[in-house]
């Protein structure tokens, strides 16, 4: 996994792609294609000279604040617009078991 | 064997702004579903976030209060997970560098001072709610509580047992109110914590095995949680078993923790920095001015009352309620009377009275001044307790002050010795056994028998010259008789 | 007269201003123009003629004041990232094809205050996520100079409406170069504001570290004046500048006399000869008008596409994470339990190109690869930040081409070293967050339109519209409408 030229494989594909929810199964020599450039892109970062350790804060902005004031909120039917199931109010997913993440 | 549990803690209180965290959207508890939300907190394509500036005010207040580094700079991160309470797909909160850092809470647990080590408080946002019922056909989202904001207060594992747990969340929830920065409404969960258990046999220097408790939402349920975690981890350790590094969430009402449903592979939140908010930076000012505005702090505000002879007891009412405390600091003002009566009366006397009649402290019928006025005529002698607590109802029912209603219900105390004699000898002749009784040592009596001679001053007489003349007639004709 | 559609906006306003025209003509014109254009170029991915035209001629019964607006009256398309609350806001994705926002964004809004004609939507590359080298879920936007040519992307509807002459001006978003590159292809001028001038409260994400809204526009004049209606802190957008506004009255005089042109020598790499001649006699121009012109060099540009990658495809990974198929959008038919929900909603929702940047920007973000990318990829771009200061305490601003090739074929296999060079002369300006604008200075022997950029000092948006302006004046190239040959 470590070094340089690491080539991305199917599994590795298929790991990543847990994580984002996605389903790479199908065109996955595609995917393994196109995903390899791009890391070949984006691995061109090995080639800097970098003149920091530390990641810098972008100071340029601070502070750009909201006073603790109350604005209306959506009307609930906004709210539900475009929800695909709409349920009491809610907006309606299948069954969830156990507790929270 | 014998084990200590050693538990660290991660309080989630929501902060009492009138709007969210990132969003100008009023949020009330029990409202109406899906009616207290925008754009932003149910995560449209295209909203922002923007910070709400009292947010940071608040988490200033509570890192001042616990003695944290501020953070001169510090920044938001994207906490990246897929859950249905979590609109955006990623939850805005602090990372690398939290607003407040390396602070400590003082606490008392069975009358001696604790200190717990803060690691880091930062602020974050709540999540929606889910809606199970097995009457709905699916499970419901109900996206009001999105956005709120809480902090996330970490302590060190400096905890040792479930009693002491109790304490400290104790500690932090009076610290949140008498900040005025957390309604503390227990019921409705706006204080809730996960709970870092592991044991090890006492005297081992290293750590146990960590397990995470999540999902605890009431005191009494992180007591036992940690009780029966504690016990769990021991009975395992017992058996020789060993387990791992583990996150499980506590089922109150069964009792039980269980381990959280494993995910496809180890979560990975992929944290980064939140590119939607710029750096928050607080300036020496900013920091002062909270400083300057900042209440006196439980531990300290009870320290006070300690140190003005107040007993445990009392000072912790007291704190606990700062309408009673900011009577009780108008008479300790005015002095002149004993500030462990005056402490005592509030709590006891005036608070049923105003329990009784629905009515607050501050619109009490007797202000602090007729308080001491009252305690300065017990102390005196003037009139005897009794007499004092007739003085408040009659306030309560009739109104007066205290000096008028002594007067009108002539209830100055009586120190006439000669009279008082008189009806201790009309007594003491009615109760004839009782004198035998005490001549044998039977001095138990006497309390009856002074009893006997108040109901016969009518509540008037000087309980200390009647207890004292009553002594002296028995012991007399005692002496006689042998 | 010449034909309403062929006009400028500067001229139309004018001719509003002084009732030589109604809005509801020119939205009319427009409108009429869409019709016979859109079946060959696949501009728009939603247009409510009726609704527009019945708006312009509410407009053409309000009094004209000396407080009437300069955008008046004048129709705008929208690329279909810009949240409207009455029509559709798809991204040119599945995952959103029915998607209608409850809310307009802050530009659509200042748009309307000021009363602008909201046109229709423009198609683009699916979430703004490519450079207009491939179909979008609403199909494939065809160069109106050559139908069977790509138009440059990401905003690649809106830059194809300009040059057809179905739209006046338009608004596009820019992450990397999204309004510079189908501007240059097009033959229009495409220009990226100073990042934080313009609010992002309604434009959806693509990037956040780098997105900005500007104008494609027949001429530097209608890219002002597209801009001043829309520029200003917004207090919704936490990123938006709190007291700048670029103040565009100084563009027309503006000289560029004794200015100090740098011409970025990386930028040069794989240039075209026609580009290249093209480029040259834009550089002439300028000194002809008295401005000195030196080479520069910014040595971190060769590394910018890595740099650009990292930062966009890890925010994208966080920003797309919300399409997830429970409040809105697309939901998979096919689920057993909330996990292939997600899915199947999320594969179905997504094109390839954006699945496959979704997980790179995902990869990137996963334990352990945080700082071998996201952190170095971080301070690489403070130092060409840095780079990019250092360079303006010596010029004014900087000269480069768009692309180093003019609108290729669709289908035409790129080689990688190209299609990287595409983006290495604008993704620069994202990561500094400096102002750039694309603007056109010829055709090649295909008579296909060239762009040349100019990069201005951050918050120095007006003199750079002003350079660009010089050039107009002095070339009388603007406004290459085309005639959209079958």
């Amino acid at each position: 996994m470590k070094g340089v030229n690491i080539l991305i494989d199917k599994a590795e594909v298929e790991r990543v792609a847990a994580f984002a929810k996605l389903d790479m199964g199908q065109d996955m020599d595609a995917h393994i294609k196109a995903i390899n450039d791009l890391i070949k892109i984006i691995d061109g970062i090995e080639n800097i000279q970098l003149d920091m350790d530390d990641e810098p804060l972008d100071m340029e902005l601070t502070n750009t604040f909201r006073e603790d004031n109350p604005m209306p909120s959506m009307l609930r039917q906004d709210v539900l617009a475009n929800a695909p199931e709409v349920e009491a109010g809610c907006v309606s997913v299948p069954k969830i078991l156990g507790g929270e993440a | 064997m014998n084990y200590e549990t050693v538990i660290g803690l991660e309080i989630h209180a929501e902060l009492s702004t009138k709007t969210k965290a990132f969003c100008a959207c009023e949020y009330h508890y029990g409202g109406e579903v899906n009616t207290q939300c925008c754009p932003s907190c149910i995560g449209l394509p295209g909203a922002l976030p923007v910070l709400n500036k009292m947010v940071v005010e608040y988490a200033l207040k509570i890192g001042l209060a616990t003695h944290c580094k501020i953070n001169k700079i510090s920044r938001h991160h994207r906490k990246n997970y897929f859950y249905p309470d979590l609109p955006r797909g990623y939850q805005v909160t602090q990372y690398d560098i939290p607003l407040c850092q390396d602070g400590s809470i003082e606490f008392y647990h069975k009358g001696e001072k604790r200190k717990v080590r803060l690691a880091r408080i930062h602020i974050e946002e709540d999540t929606a709610k889910l809606l199970h019922d097995s009457s709905y056909k699916g499970t419901l989202l109900d996206f009001n509580r999105c956005g709120v904001p809480l902090i996330e207060i970490v302590s060190e594992p400096d905890l040792r047992s479930a009693e002491e747990v109790k304490d400290y969340l104790e500690a932090v929830r009076m610290l949140l109110a008498a900040l005025d920065i957390c309604n503390c409404r227990m019921q409705e969960g706006v204080i809730r914590c996960d709970i870092n258990v592991s044991v090890r046999p006492i005297g081992q220097k290293t750590l146990g095995t960590r397990v995470e408790m999540k999902n605890v939402n009431t005191f009494s349920g992180a007591i036992r949680a940690v009780e029966y975690e504690a016990n769990r981890q021991i009975q395992l350790l017992e058996e020789g078993k060993t387990f791992g590094q583990e996150t499980r969430r506590w089922d109150d009402a069964k009792g039980v923790s269980l381990p959280m449903r494993a995910k496809e592979g180890a979560a990975d939140y992929r944290y980064f920095p939140e590119a939607d908010l710029v750096p928050l930076v607080v300036s020496d000012e900013w920091i002062n001015q909270v400083q300057q505005s900042q209440p006196e702090l439980p531990v300290v505000r009870y320290e006070r009352y300690r140190g003005m002879g107040v007993p445990e007891f009392e000072s912790w009412l007291l704190v606990e309620h700062l309408d009673k405390a900011a009577f009780f600091e108008q008479c300790a003002q005015i002095g002149g009377v004993s500030l462990k009566s005056a402490a005592n009366w509030i709590i006891g006397d005036i608070t049923a009275r105003l329990h009784k009649a629905s009515v607050s402290i501050e619109n009490a019928p007797v202000t602090p001044k007729d308080l001491c006025v009252i305690l300065g005529m017990i102390e005196r002698g003037f009139i005897n307790i009794d007499a004092g607590r007739l003085v408040l109802d009659e306030m309560f029912v009739n109104g007066g002050t205290p000096e008028e209603i002594v007067q009108k219900l002539s209830l100055a105390q009586v120190s006439d010795e000669d009279y008082l004699r008189g009806l201790v000898r009309e007594v003491l002749e009615a109760n004839q056994k009782l004198v035998t009784d005490y001549q044998n040592g039977k001095t138990n009596v006497l309390a009856f028998l002074v009893g006997q001679c108040m109901k016969a001053s009518k509540g008037k007489g000087n309980p200390q010259i009647v207890n004292k003349l009553l002594r002296e007639v028995m012991d007399a004709t005692g002496t006689t008789n042998a | 007269m010449s034909e309403i559609y062929k006009m400028n906006a500067s001229e139309l306003s004018r001719m509003i201003h002084q009732k030589e025209a109604k809005p509801s003509e020119i939205c009319a014109a427009f409108l009429s123009r869409h019709e016979a254009v859109n079946p060959k170029i696949n501009a728009y991915t939603n247009i409510d003629s009726d609704a527009a035209l019945k708006h312009a001629k509410e407009l053409d019964e309000m009094p004209i004041t000396a407080e009437t607006p300069a955008m008046f009256g004048l129709p705008v398309a929208i690329k279909d990232n810009i949240c409207t609350h009455d029509l559709p806001t798809t991204c040119a994705s599945k995952m959103l094809e029915k998607f209608r926002s409850p809310y307009d964004a802050t530009v659509i809004t200042r748009l309307r205050e000021q009363g602008a004609v909201i046109l229709g939507k423009t198609n683009m590359d699916e979430f703004a996520m490519g450079s207009g080298l491939k179909e979008s879920a609403f199909g494939r936007v065809c160069n109106p100079h050559d139908a069977g040519r790509v138009p440059g992307g990401s905003s690649s509807g809106s830059g194809a409406a300009v040059a057809a002459g179905s739209a006046l001006f338009a608004l596009g978003s820019d992450t990397g170069g999204s309004i510079r590159l189908p501007a240059a292809f097009c033959g229009a001028v495409g220009y990226k504001p100073t990042y934080g001038a313009v609010s992002r409260y309604g434009v959806v994400g693509y990037a956040c570290s780098f997105d900005q809204v500007g104008p494609i526009a027949r001429t530097v004049s209608d890219a002002a004046l597209l801009t001043s209606a829309i520029v200003g802190h917004d207090p919704m957008d936490a990123t938006s500048h709190p007291s700048f506004i670029p103040d565009f009255s100084t563009v027309e005089a503006f000289s560029v006399k004794n200015k100090k042109i740098g011409i970025l020598k990386e930028c040069f790499e794989g240039v075209s000869e026609d580009v290249q001649k093209a480029l040259n006699l834009a550089i002439q121009t300028y000194t002809s008008a008295g401005a000195e012109v030196q080479e520069i060099s910014i040595p971190l540009i060769k590394h910018s596409l890595s740099i650009y990658c990292i930062i966009a495809l890890a925010e994208a990974s966080s920003n797309f994470a919300k399409y997830d198929g429970l409040r809105y959008g697309h939901r998979s038919d096919h689920f057993d339990d909330i996990d292939s929900l997600y899915i199947n909603s999320r594969t179905e929702g997504f094109g390839t190109i954006v699945k496959q940047r979704i997980w790179t920007g995902t990869y990137i973000l996963s334990a352990g690869n945080y700082d071998r990318y996201y952190k170095k990829a971080r301070i690489a771009q403070a130092m060409l930040r840095d780079q990019f200061k250092k360079i303006f305490e010596t010029v004014d601003v900087i000269f480069t081409p768009v692309s180093p090739i003019t609108a290729p074929k669709y289908g035409e296999q790129l080689t990688d070293s190209i299609s990287c060079l595409m983006d290495q002369c604008t993704v620069p300006v994202n990561l500094a967050g400096l102002p750039a604008i694309a603007v056109p200075c010829g055709k090649d022997n295909n008579q296909l339109p060239i762009g040349f950029q100019l990069i201005g000092r951050r918050f120095e948006d007006a003199s750079l519209l002003g350079f660009a302006r010089v050039f107009e004046k002095e070339t009388g190239i603007s406004n290459l409408v085309a005639e959209v040959l079958a």
